[in-house]
């Protein structure tokens, strides 16, 4: 992963303001960088969004396509992710440099994924054991500017809420072959309940405290975090430690309870920015990425 | 209580080329764009010939000296200049050298005979102080050095042969473009506001809590590791985002205008200042006196802007300052918005009394300034006798909510 080199007095710098709960740029240890949210932002795709969360830039796409459903799910679809680390983030993506970072991201996601509730997977079988719909999820990874797993996954989400999947029906004729019909209204689409779908939250352990949302500076200065995917009720679905060092049960805990009240707000967060640029409708001048 | 925010991207203004408000003087190019189809010009940095045309080859301003002509891109690395003072990070621990990243294309070295041994020891270098480079400087450590000579391959020697130059302690660095720093006399500066900056020319910038004790600087290699006051620390994360928010909007950063966007913020919460509402706004607030931009693209955007537009009254003014004009000829404009009668009084007088505005600032800005009438009597045209540029200045629109001095002055050259 892109990470930045710094010297001693600049760690310490930081680690102490960690603990007065006064970070570097003036956030305490429970603040978001502004982040900035746009979707539809890719036309050849069913859904897609760019999250920008201070450097780190992400751009997800969602492309619904027909497949058949998967042998013990006979009556659901299924999301296929795929994560590609661009190295205009940094050199060290450069040919197949990036590969692991993204299956490990990947991965992650199919975790935060793996729960029932999170996406109503039933909604996208469009015929049992024949045909479903598979919702391939392609996140780019564009800059690296810290906390990538949380940008990612609100990315995820913003680009699900944003995907709409044409209506089709099943049509049977009397020798019983089916025959599919797409609706012939472009508009007359299905979206996502995207209510249940979690968000990760990154918490970095940095001196004796804890952080969301560090930046690399912070990441630098941090041994091990905890990755904790979030609904928007907080329910805790998933949890991963990363890095190297160690933590001790009672920090996961409390690392824990901060991460889903953290992880609640975020929700109403980007919940309300969803809605508002839904409410905005045509009216809104698309920015992409020329802005 | 976690706070988040999220916003939509908001889309950057386009400029047209006749945006400027210096009508139409800065010549502003994209990559590609024919700057001048005569033959007769020289082809200086950032542009190439192609079919007979003088073409640019980066995004910025042009320059011309006599036949030659130059494009200074806004968006850059660093080319070092003999003297420059940077800041820098080590790289690498080699034979009798460090190398530093100092932004630049190459690698910058720091040679073990250019910089001084802990202590200030005079003396040959011997085996024993090259085994123990890595003790003066290790890897990720910053140091603050002046480029004592450039290679033809352009790459840059530092020398800390200073007490002031050496390794870096606490603190904060901001990375900027270089050509957001304005050339000074000193780039060391201890703001009145509780913290001291230096500004590297390279576009690094060190946000660092004022020393105590600067007799006792050795260099730098007495770090001191002790938790910086929280009162600091609140400073330092203020002065980094003002520092970020004046990056954002392209607006050259000196000790004036930092100190400038610093007082404007005040008001505000130390992490909203980057959020982009506030981020857009606090350049131009009301309370905030002078801007100082890069180039005419930002100068326009800001003459577009609506909260300064509907006030009715001409509120920009373009300051030329003798001292100044070096700096306008080098292709910044110099330009002061001046939205009420005490930042312009300040402002006038920093320009007036023939003095650096940051060095008025340190001492004169926060005691009583001079009256108005200071500033009237200044205007009378006595300086076409010293063979200096006219100056006028007049108070304009007597608004409800607060009054706008607005100060014009001739930019005409003189001959002398």
């Amino acid at each position: 992963m892109a990470s930045v080199v710094l010297s001693e007095p600049e760690k310490l710098y930081i680690v102490h303001g960690v603990q007065e709960d006064l970070r570097v740029d003036g956030r305490g240890c429970e603040d978001y960088r502004c982040a900035e949210v746009e979707t539809d932002v890719v036309s050849n795709t069913s859904g897609s969004a760019r999250v920008k969360l201070g450097h780190t830039d992400i751009l997800v796409g969602v492309k619904a396509e027909m497949g058949t459903p998967k042998l013990e799910k006979p009556d659901e679809g299924y999301l296929e992710f795929f994560v590609d680390c661009s190295a205009n983030a940094t050199p060290e993506f450069e040919g197949r440099g990036g590969e692991e970072l993204g299956t490990e991201i990947a991965n992650t996601l199919y975790r935060v994924f793996s729960s029932e509730s999170s996406v109503d997977l039933k909604s996208l079988c469009i015929n049992p054991r024949e045909h479903c719909w598979v919702l391939y999820v392609d996140v780019l990874l564009l800059e690296c500017g810290g906390n990538l797993f949380d940008a990612i996954s609100i990315a995820v989400k913003a680009a699900l809420f944003n995907t709409r999947i044409p209506k089709v029906r099943v049509l049977e004729d009397e020798e019983g072959s089916k025959e599919i019909e797409l609706s012939d209204d472009p508009y007359d689409c299905i979206r996502l309940n995207v209510d249940d779908v979690p968000c990760i939250v990154t918490l970095s352990k940095i001196g004796y405290r804890h952080v969301v949302d560090a930046t690399l500076q912070e990441e630098a200065c941090s041994l091990a975090s905890l990755l904790i995917s979030v609904t928007s009720k907080g329910a805790l679905t998933s949890m991963k430690k990363v890095g190297k060092g160690s933590l001790d049960p009672e920090s996961i805990f409390e690392m824990m309870e901060t991460g889903k009240r953290v992880g609640k707000s975020l929700h109403i967060a980007l919940q309300k920015i969803l809605d508002e640029e839904e409410s905005l409708g045509t009216s809104r001048q698309k920015v992409g990425f020329l802005g | 209580m976690a706070a988040i925010t999220m916003r939509l991207p908001v889309a950057r203004k386009a400029v047209g080329p006749s945006a400027s408000s210096r009508g139409g003087e800065k010549h502003l190019v994209a990559p590609g764009d024919t700057i001048t189809t005569d033959t007769g010009y020289m082809r200086g940095h950032g542009t190439y010939v192609d079919e007979e045309k003088l073409i640019a080859s980066v995004a910025g301003a042009v320059e011309r000296v006599n036949k030659l002509v130059c494009v200074k891109a806004l968006k850059t690395r660093y080319n070092g200049e003999v003297g420059d003072i940077v800041v820098g990070r080590i790289t690498e621990v080699q034979q009798k050298r460090w190398k530093v990243e100092t932004n630049s294309r190459l690698d910058s070295v720091l040679l073990l005979s250019s910089m001084n041994l802990p202590g200030g020891e005079l003396r040959r270098r011997s085996a024993e102080d090259e085994l123990a480079m890595r003790d003066y400087l290790q890897e990720g450590d910053l140091i603050s050095a002046e480029v004592q000579s450039v290679f033809s391959d352009g790459a840059v020697s530092l020398h800390t042969r200073s007490l002031k130059y050496g390794k870096l302690g606490q603190g904060v660095l901001v990375q900027v473009s270089p050509s957001l720093v304005k050339r000074q006399k000193t780039h060391f500066h201890d703001l009145p506001c509780g913290a001291s900056v230096i500004l590297g020319n390279n576009g690094f910038i060190w946000i660092y809590p004022t020393p105590e004790q600067k007799d006792e600087e050795a260099g730098g290699f007495t770090t001191n590791l002790e938790p910086v006051p929280l009162s600091e620390r609140e400073v330092i994360s203020r002065l980094r985002n003002c520092i970020v928010a004046l990056v954002t909007q392209k607006l050259m950063l000196f000790d004036t205008s930092i100190l400038y966007c610093y007082e404007a913020s005040l008001p505000h919460q130390i992490k909203d200042i980057l959020k982009l509402e506030l981020l857009l706004l606090i350049p131009f607030k009301q309370d905030l006196t002078c801007l100082f931009t890069v180039s005419s693209v930002q100068s326009s955007s800001v003459s577009r802007l609506p909260g300064i537009v509907h006030r009715g009254a001409l509120n920009i003014a373009s300051l030329q300052h003798p001292t100044e004009r070096s700096a306008h000829e080098a292709g910044s404009d110099f330009i002061h918005i001046c939205m009420d009668r005490n930042s312009a009084k300040r402002a006038a007088h920093s320009c007036f009394m023939g003095q650096q505005p940051g060095k008025v600032l340190g001492d004169q800005r926060r005691p009583s300034l001079p009256a108005l009438h200071f500033i009237k009597g200044a205007g009378k045209k006595e300086s076409s006798r010293h063979g200096g540029p006219h100056c006028n200045v007049f108070v304009e629109h007597e608004g409800p909510k607060k009054s706008c001095a607005v100060f014009s002055k001739d930019t005409e050259r003189d001959p002398m």
